[in-house]
């Protein structure tokens, strides 16, 4: 029975009563303990201090005006100042009937008002409804806020700033955007309470800082956007004030600005170029704002062109594959090419692989782009088989993204041996990078193809955090040194760093591979180093097949023993 | 005595005390209860002091209890002395008539309260 009676004091609402008079606030609690939690306070000061301790619970304050030292009006005042309270209504017992008093407890965010002495069941009626209305709001309140921050949610915002763009096209508007760099990073370092506090804190301090606020919402996780009025204002140190010295250690906030706004664009796009000019210093250390502008826009209008341009270049052969050879250091013979692909459009023209990579591994369209290329390499092969060239192993790039497809391996083989052409002929390249993502699948994969007598190579070593977890555990024949190694080395004269990584290779049974050699000095050195080939300009620039067939032919002298053999 | 008896010997609105306390069981209990109500108490001092503030004061406080029990005449006495000391407004009565008001409010209230306290008296 204790369990109901439990039940139903917890199902009640909690009204607050903040009158002097003992015999009238013995009343009210009478009155109306049957149907709520009741707390008494014996004037305003009192009151603001129930308030405080139990605000969170309280649905509705009746307040008397005239009471000794705080009286209602001061009650209000200070509630009025306390933001937590706002959401609490407040109906104002009065004997006076005085229009001025009512006005002022009006101001002073009374929702009401009950004339003493009160018909009961009016003020139960009026008790009732006036929490009603304030849960009814308070719904729609969790829908414009967002429950953390107190900012508007993304939905309110984009129709707050919709509304404030459409409505007032003679002013101008400029955009912030915020992102926390690697949150999720921030979220495992500092546990989950932390993140919501520094979330909190930087929804705070963005209010806090930036003037002319028009709205600010919580677009995602850890993404803010705030429209303001447009202003000249000094941006950098703006920023750089938002997020004081001696938060989170460590933690970078970039903001995107797009100033004066398009009135025409929609939120979405605005909020995308935002987004746009913070990605792009993502990961620069001590820079934290970027603006959008021309060169971020024209990137913008690239990267839609190639979008919308990469299937039908795909189906009309404007992906062209070239081929970079490979050469043994020992008797400069070539020994293999890597495939790469280019992009040679009939009205963009050349566009750069550097350029359009990155967007096809972000879309996904990279998958497609690989198959074709090592579908070219295959007819190629063939081809040059079929009319007896010797030729030599060919290499192709596997991005990240295809090791998703847990059937890849199979795939590879497939397309291999439908041409007829001898595993080891086909070489695999895949970047250090591979390794941080779904570990087990890509070491099965690449485990699955060497078994099945294809040589993998370990593209880029150095260039960036170099897993020495990643030699260990893929299935690998071949280290190829990033260029960028071989550059910084020969610029510093001092090849200490090529030298332990030839040994790394060495000790692991690895041939090494050196890219992006130039000159004559790159090549002396690497010789003495022991690095087994070379690849770079210092023999010659990727080529399309129609050159790469004449220049295997007159290197083919050179070779004087089986080509399959020489890796091996 | 009944509680309606009682109501109609002091000049009691019962109607209006049942308006606003609901059961006969509530009037009950807050018409005794008046036996400890400081407010008339504070009056009678704020008549010796003929402190303004101290003046509303006690006849606004007066007033609303006595009008919570339906007590509608001598709350409406208590009115007449708060508004004449409201904050902010100019006396209209002169000391002589306010005087005699007081008076008759104090001889209402302590019939009021003899005969409350009668009524306690015969249900012990």
């Amino acid at each position: 029975m204790e369990t109901q009676t439990d039940l139903a004091v917890s199902a009640k609402q909690t009204l607050l009563v903040v009158e002097d008079n003992d015999m009238n606030r013995e009343i009210l609690t009478d009155l109306l303990s049957d149907e709520y939690n009741v707390l008494q306070a014996y004037n305003g000061f009192n009151g603001l201090d129930v308030l405080k301790e139990h605000y969170q619970e309280i649905s509705l304050i009746l307040l008397d005006i005239f009471m000794p030292d705080c009286n209602g009006f001061e009650f209000l005042a200070h509630k009025k100042e306390e933001v937590l309270y706002d959401s609490i209504p407040v109906i104002v017992l009065t004997s006076s009937n005085t229009v001025d008093d009512e006005i002022r407890c009006l101001e002073l965010g009374a929702s009401d008002f009950l004339a003493k002495p009160y018909n009961t069941e009016v003020m139960k009626n009026r008790i009732r409804s006036t929490i009603r209305l304030r849960d009814a709001s308070s719904m729609l309140n969790r829908l414009e806020k967002d429950s953390l921050t107190g900012l508007y949610s993304k939905e309110f915002f984009n129709h707050e700033a919709t509304n404030a763009l459409d409505q007032q096209r003679d002013r101008h508007f400029d955009l912030l955007c915020c992102d926390i760099e690697n949150f999720r990073r921030v979220n495992d370092r500092f546990g989950a309470q932390a993140s919501d506090e520094f979330l909190k804190y930087l929804a705070r301090r963005l209010t806090e800082q930036i003037p002319g606020i028009v709205a600010a919402g919580r677009m995602a996780g850890d993404v803010f956007a705030v429209l303001l009025e447009h202003q000249d204002l000094d941006w950098n140190k703006l920023v750089n004030s938002i997020i004081e010295p001696n938060q989170l250690a460590g933690v970078a906030v970039k903001y995107g600005l797009v100033k004066q706004v398009d009135h025409t664009a929609p939120i979405r796009t605005l909020l995308d170029r935002a987004i746009m000019a913070l990605e792009e210093i993502k990961g620069h250390f001590k820079v934290n704002l970027a603006i959008y502008d021309e060169e971020i826009h024209q990137q913008q209008v690239l990267k839609q062109l190639l979008i919308e341009n990469m299937e039908t270049s795909l189906n009309a052969g404007h992906f062209h594959v070239y081929y970079q050879p490979k050469h043994d250091l020992k008797d400069d013979s070539i020994i293999g090419a890597e495939a790469l692909v280019r992009w040679i459009h009939p009205e963009l023209g050349f566009i750069s692989p550097g350029k359009f990579i990155p967007i096809f591994e972000d879309n996904g369209f990279i998958t497609q782009l690989d198959h074709y290329v090592w579908e070219q390499v295959c007819i190629e092969i063939r081809h040059c088989l079929d009319i007896g060239f010797s030729i030599v192993p060919i290499s192709v790039n596997i991005s990240r993204v295809n090791f998703e497809n847990a059937n890849l391996a199979d795939e590879i083989i497939s397309i291999v041996d439908n041409y007829k052409i001898d595993h080891s002929l086909f070489h695999i390249e895949v970047t250090e990078s591979v390794a941080h993502g779904n570990e087990n699948n890509i070491i099965g994969t690449l485990q699955k193809l060497h078994d099945n007598g294809f040589i993998i190579e370990l593209d880029d070593f150095g260039s960036g955090y170099s897993s020495l977890a990643a030699l260990t555990t893929l299935s690998l024949d071949v280290m190829k040194l990033d260029i960028s190694v071989i550059r910084k080395a020969s610029e510093l004269k001092n090849y200490s760093l090529v030298r332990y990584a030839i040994l790394l290779a060495e000790s692991m049974k690895l041939k090494s591979i050196a890219e992006g050699v130039e000159t004559d000095d790159q090549v002396a050195a690497l010789r003495v180093l022991g690095c087994d080939y070379i690849q770079g300009h210092y023999y010659s620039a990727a080529m399309p097949k129609e050159d790469f067939e004449p220049y295997l032919l007159e290197h083919e002298t050179s070779r004087n023993d089986s080509f399959m053999g020489r890796f091996f | 005595m009944t509680i309606q008896e009682l109501y109609t010997a002091i000049d009691g609105n019962y109607e209006s005390a049942k308006r606003i306390l609901q059961m006969d069981r509530l009037i009950e209990k807050f018409i005794i209860r008046l036996l400890d109500d400081k407010s008339f108490e504070k009056l009678q001092q704020a008549r010796q002091s003929m402190d303004p503030t101290l003046l509303f004061e006690a006849a606004h406080a007066m007033k609303g209890v006595l009008a919570n029990l339906g007590l509608d005449n001598l709350s409406a006495m208590a009115s007449v002395v708060a508004e004449e000391f409201r904050p902010g407004k100019s006396r209209t009565m002169n000391d002589d008539d306010l005087n005699e008001h007081l008076t008759k409010l104090a001889q209402k209230f302590t019939a009021t309260v003899q005969a409350i306290q009668g009524f306690v008296n015969a249900g012990k």
